[in-house]
């Protein structure tokens, strides 16, 4: 037996269990929950460490049973899993486990073997969660790439309006060479079937309702029937017009089926001025969107161009300002982060170029999660029923956002893929996953990260001078590694489809060398399927103003003048 | 001009180390990529200046005063790589902590780890152990790691080495121990875990 002292043992192999990790320059902590790592026989990689022939490499493995890769000593924040110190085996571009990993010749509880044909990597100190998902993407320029990857995220669903067909396969030939799983919802544009088996057959893996096409209650029902039967995706962007519907007409559209509801923040689009009523209804799984989030005290301000701009509208009509100008209610912007913080709306996204940022998703959802520890210390969230438990007001020193933290990870990462019929493959850090992993810096956390793999192997990441001695010499920029470059990414990278498209006739069509990947287990479910985003809030609307409360009491955050993850990090 | 990129990838240095510079004068506290790229260009400047390797490195430690940076950003700054032009050609500077000062960080900065327990950790508890006195015959240093098998070590090392098969060092993981021309020294080895181990126990 030998002594490290507490201090060393950290230094020498990062946090442990009961040890709290600062994320970013945000006030959210999380605490180790668990250490899944072998004590004394850690594997590490290097001149004079352990990671060789006859030490912490099992030379008999070769095969089958060894890891394709290794992350070694890593923090996991997973939404699923928690917070747990352990090594990450890879196999196969998949998640084979969340555990020990080294030799079982020469240590116990060995549950990931390594081999001599194990790519070893050292996360000691560093911090890995899933890729997010962002399930609200428009794709208009290509330009979004790159800040999705730079910003952690390794999927994305988009929102309607890459149709028709020929389109459609345009965007994915574009993507091909991107490490980015993608999966197309398309919009629904008519009650014509064959123009949504069309869609599918494309490779759509759902639709897309949106009210600047049509969000009418019987279209509405329509698509619901047919995704039942097909089992693919619905989201919706309901009619702010009230051309159509009202809020209730929609709900009884719905029907108690499951949809995806977009821009549960109003300002995006959809009823006016009480959207955030779909809260209520268990089927209805609610998102909301990056550029209300959090609230600041420039969020109304900017949100009059942006939607001008974005919806075809035009400054030298008058009647096209006011209808902005009605979407536009700060007192509904108050109740979205509380909202979030019940879980009552269990998604963020981004809404890329359809008036959002890409590359924010998780940063924005972090910053959230700041936003809303200081509500629940506040008086604006006295007597607010449902709040969801928060260990850091037991704490001593408020310094255990765990339960915060992972529910608003969840927003980003395994809430959309259960929504999507996805979460067999992304969304978290399980054992069978698809090894999207964003690697973290503590103090960068949220905003910029260290290194990014996909499908198992190093894709994305903050690189230096080529012609530099070391890796990562100033000037270091976001850019492709090698399983980011063409021909490598489809390698690691997927198109998710329906069940119902012939899958081998559409990659011939494509041309793709990515595979296709069918959706499952998005129809029927409600909110309860979530992991950590359950609620649902029977809030009360003021139809005049917009106002939300929930129990008499008013639901409302005060907008925020700064916010952590921000200017402290980014060049501007 | 005939850039190469290394030369285009200088003047992406300058440009931020230049907004940087503005913001500086403007008297607004700096950022994390302005402070590193305010060092890499005094580095770059220094070299380019015709200082040596040494010189370039105490410009870029000169370069951003702890007090210029907004609070959390020392923290943040861990370290700089930067490849210069001194006079004898590329050479790499690597600066750690470079607003450190010899100041102690801030316990509860950006990334903060705070530790659940200050108590000592015992690494290989439980294992069976021996001592065994280990003299080196080498005219040379000897350094054996953590998890070398140990009874496989250089044969310029002398002691039991029937004992030892099965055993490593007694030390923590990826640490070594050394042993200077003809040495001797008393170590402590654990018996492996594993299926090794068990088979070991088993045989004695």
């Amino acid at each position: 037996m030998t002594r490290l002292s507490a201090q060393e043992y950290r230094e020498r192999y990062g946090a442990t269990t009961g040890d709290r990790i600062r994320l970013g320059d945000t006030d959210l902590w999380v605490r180790v929950g668990e250490d899944r790592t072998a004590p004394g026989d850690e594997p590490i990689w290097g001149y004079a460490k352990n990671l060789r022939m006859r030490m912490t490499q099992d030379d008999t493995a070769t095969g089958p049973s060894e890891l394709d890769v290794l992350i070694a000593g890593v923090i996991v924040i997973d939404p699923v899993l928690g917070v747990i110190k352990a090594d990450i085996g890879i196999k196969d571009g998949r998640i084979a486990g969340i555990g020990r990993a080294g030799s079982p010749l020469i240590s116990d509880g060995i549950d990931l073997v390594v081999g001599p044909h194990t790519k070893p990597y050292m996360g000691y100190g560093l911090i890995a969660t899933p890729g997010a998902i962002d399930s609200h993407v428009h794709t208009i320029t290509p330009e979004i790439l790159a800040p999705a990857l730079a910003g952690g995220v390794t999927t994305i669903i988009t929102a309607g309006f890459e149709e028709p067909p020929f389109a459609m396969e345009r965007v994915l030939a574009g993507v091909e060479d991107w490490p980015l799983n993608i999966g197309l919802q398309a919009g629904a544009r008519a009650l014509d079937e064959q123009h949504m088996d069309a869609l599918l057959a494309a490779g759509a893996v759902g639709f897309k309702i949106h009210e600047d096409n049509g969000a009418y209650p019987d279209l509405i029902d329509h698509v619901l029937r047919y995704a039942d039967a097909h089992e693919c995706s619905v989201s919706l962007h309901t009619d702010g017009l009230h051309e159509s519907a009202e809020l209730e007409d929609t709900v009884a559209a719905i029907g108690g089926r499951t949809v995806h509801a977009y821009h549960v923040e109003g300002v995006g689009g959809g009823h006016v001025p009480d959207l955030l009523g779909l809260v209520r209804e268990p089927s209805i799984l609610c998102s909301s969107t990056t550029p209300t989030l959090p609230f600041g005290v420039s969020t109304a301000v900017e949100h009059v161009p942006m939607i001008m701009l974005n919806h075809g509208l035009s400054y030298a009509v008058p009647d096209d300002v006011a209808l902005v100008r009605e979407r536009v209610i700060p007192v509904r912007m108050a109740a979205e982060g509380p909202l979030h913080e019940l879980g009552a709306i269990g998604i963020i996204n981004s809404d890329s170029q359809g008036m959002g940022r890409i590359g924010e998703t998780t940063r924005r959802a972090m910053q959230l999660a700041h936003v809303m520890k200081h509500w629940r210390r506040s008086e604006a969230s006295e007597g607010i029923p449902g709040l969801p438990d928060d260990e850091g007001l037991a704490d001593p020193d408020d310094r255990d956002d765990t339960s915060r933290v992972l529910r608003y990870l969840a927003k980003v990462t395994i809430e959309p893929a259960i929504t999507h019929g996805i979460s067999d493959h992304v969304g978290s850090l399980q054992v069978g996953r698809m090894a999207d992993i964003v690697l973290w810096k503590p103090g960068f956390f949220g905003v910029k990260p260290e290194w990014t793999f996909k499908g198992g192997f190093p894709a994305w990441g903050s690189f230096g001078e080529g012609n530099a001695s070391l890796e990562r010499s100033e000037p270091t920029r976001y850019r492709a590694d090698w399983g980011g470059r063409p021909q490598a990414a489809p390698k690691g990278s997927v198109i998710f489809v329906t069940g119902v498209a012939d899958r081998p006739s559409l990659a011939r069509r494509l041309g793709t060398r990515r595979a296709l990947v069918p959706v499952r287990g998005l129809r029927g479910i409600t909110r309860s399927a979530f992991v950590r985003n359950q609620a649902t809030a029977p809030v009360e609307i003021d139809v005049r103003t917009g106002a939300v409360a929930l129990g008499g009491r008013p639901l409302a955050v005060a907008p925020v003048s700064e916010v952590p993850l921000s200017r402290r990090y980014l060049l501007r | 001009m005939h850039l190469i990129p290394w030369e285009e990838e200088r003047i992406q240095l300058f440009g931020a180390a230049e907004l940087a510079r503005r913001h500086r004068a403007a008297g607004l506290r700096l950022n994390h990529p302005e402070a590193v790229a305010l060092i890499c260009d005094a580095m770059l400047e220094a070299a380019r200046a015709g200082s040596t390797y040494e010189e370039a490195e105490a410009a870029g430690l000169a370069a951003v005063d702890p007090d210029e940076v907004i609070p959390g950003v020392r923290e943040l700054l861990t370290e700089v790589r930067l490849e210069v032009l001194v006079g004898d050609g590329s050479r790499l500077i690597v600066l750690l902590d470079p607003l450190g000062r010899g100041e102690l960080p801030d316990r509860f900065g950006p990334g903060a780890l705070v530790l659940g327990d200050l108590e000592d950790r015992e690494v290989n508890a439980g294992r069976e152990a021996i001592n065994l006195v280990v003299t080196s015959g080498s005219r040379r240093q000897i350094r054996i790691s953590s998890h070398y098998p140990f009874h496989r070590v250089n044969q310029r090392l002398e002691f039991d080495r029937a004992a030892a098969d099965g055993f490593r060092l007694d030390i923590p993981a990826g640490a070594y121990t050394g042993w200077e021309p003809g040495e001797t020294k008393s170590v402590r080895l654990v018996r492996v875990a594993g299926t090794t181990g068990a088979a070991g126990r088993a045989a004695r």
